[in-house]
């Protein structure tokens, strides 16, 4: 179970980013526009955009491993989900209302740092959802920036 | 033949956004993680900070290859880099130069004396490519 200090995190967030590696070892990155975490408090339901879906599917299908992490700007709380691929599908209507929400959440935290960027500029950064991946949460890492980071969240067993 | 960054991509380098990486360990664990600087080195290769000695840093001496993405938020794109890991600096231009950039980011945030450089690690570029966002409403 994910600890509740992580699951209230995981509703003030604001940005995220995803990995998965493939049948050679070799790394991949995949932005992420949407997270939720599902009732059993152990499934995270990842939602990428149209372009980060290259290597996406077929990695994690090859393996299963799947690396996310979430972060709350300004601040940069920022932990990594580390666990396995569940399954996959298209993106829907509760998606798309889960990623907008996310999207004013963080154009109102960057705004006041944006200097010339233009609204829409940020708007365009959390890109419209096209899949949504379930990864079975099985570690959780603290990596707010300083001597910390790295340290292992304790997820405890149901 | 060797993959050479474009011009374009240098303004985005040193753009302040922060980057994000991912590497995987030898038996097979991704890891991503927010990086603060990724150094334009020369056309093919780049300098990201070893400032802790974290997941990323033991990943990259056990299996080298690893993925950057940076951020052109007014470009409306990204940038992504794959990159393998070729050796440290802890000497010299490119090491002083992110010294002096992690050091200032250090002070602004707060974190001076937490941040600190320990080397600057030489990648080489294996392919570099843009993707641009589609604008939303």
């Amino acid at each position: 179970m994910i600890p509740a200090k992580i699951v209230r995190f995981l509703e003030y967030a604001n940005v995220a980013h995803a990995g998965t590696r493939d049948a050679r070892l070799v790394p991949h990155g995949h932005s992420v526009c949407g997270w939720i975490l599902a009732p059993d408090y152990r499934t995270l339901t990842v939602i990428l955009p149209e372009g980060a879906q290259a290597h996406l599917i077929e990695s994690l299908e090859d393996n299963g491993q799947f690396a996310v992490t979430v972060e709350k700007y300004p601040e940069n709380e920022t932990y990594q989900f580390k666990g396995h691929y569940v399954s996959h599908r298209p993106a829907d209507q509760s998606d798309v209302e889960l990623v907008q929400g996310i999207r004013e959440r963080f154009i109102q935290a960057v705004l006041p740092y944006a200097g010339e960027l233009a609204e829409g500029a940020l708007r365009s950064f959390i890109q419209r959802p096209a899949i949504a991946v379930d990864m079975e949460v099985r570690e959780i890492y603290e990596q707010t920036p300083g001597p910390g980071a790295g340290a292992r969240v304790s997820v405890a067993e149901a | 033949m060797d993959v050479r960054l474009p011009a374009a991509i240098r303004p985005v380098l040193d753009n302040g956004i922060p980057a994000l990486m991912v590497t995987c360990s030898a038996d097979g664990i991704p890891n991503t993680t927010v990086i603060s600087q990724v150094y334009y080195v020369d056309d093919t290769h780049v300098a990201l900070s070893f400032q802790f000695f974290n997941k990323t840093i033991r990943n990259v001496r056990e299996n080298p290859r690893a993925h950057v993405t940076v951020n052109d938020m007014p470009g409306l794109s990204l940038w992504t880099l794959e990159l393998e890991f070729d050796h440290s600096e802890t000497t010299g231009p490119v090491f002083d130069a992110m010294d002096m950039v992690i050091e200032a980011i250090a002070s602004s945030t707060g974190m001076s004396g937490i941040f600190k450089l320990r080397a600057a690690d030489i990648y080489k570029v294996l392919s570099v490519e843009k993707q641009s966002y589609r604008p939303n409403a």
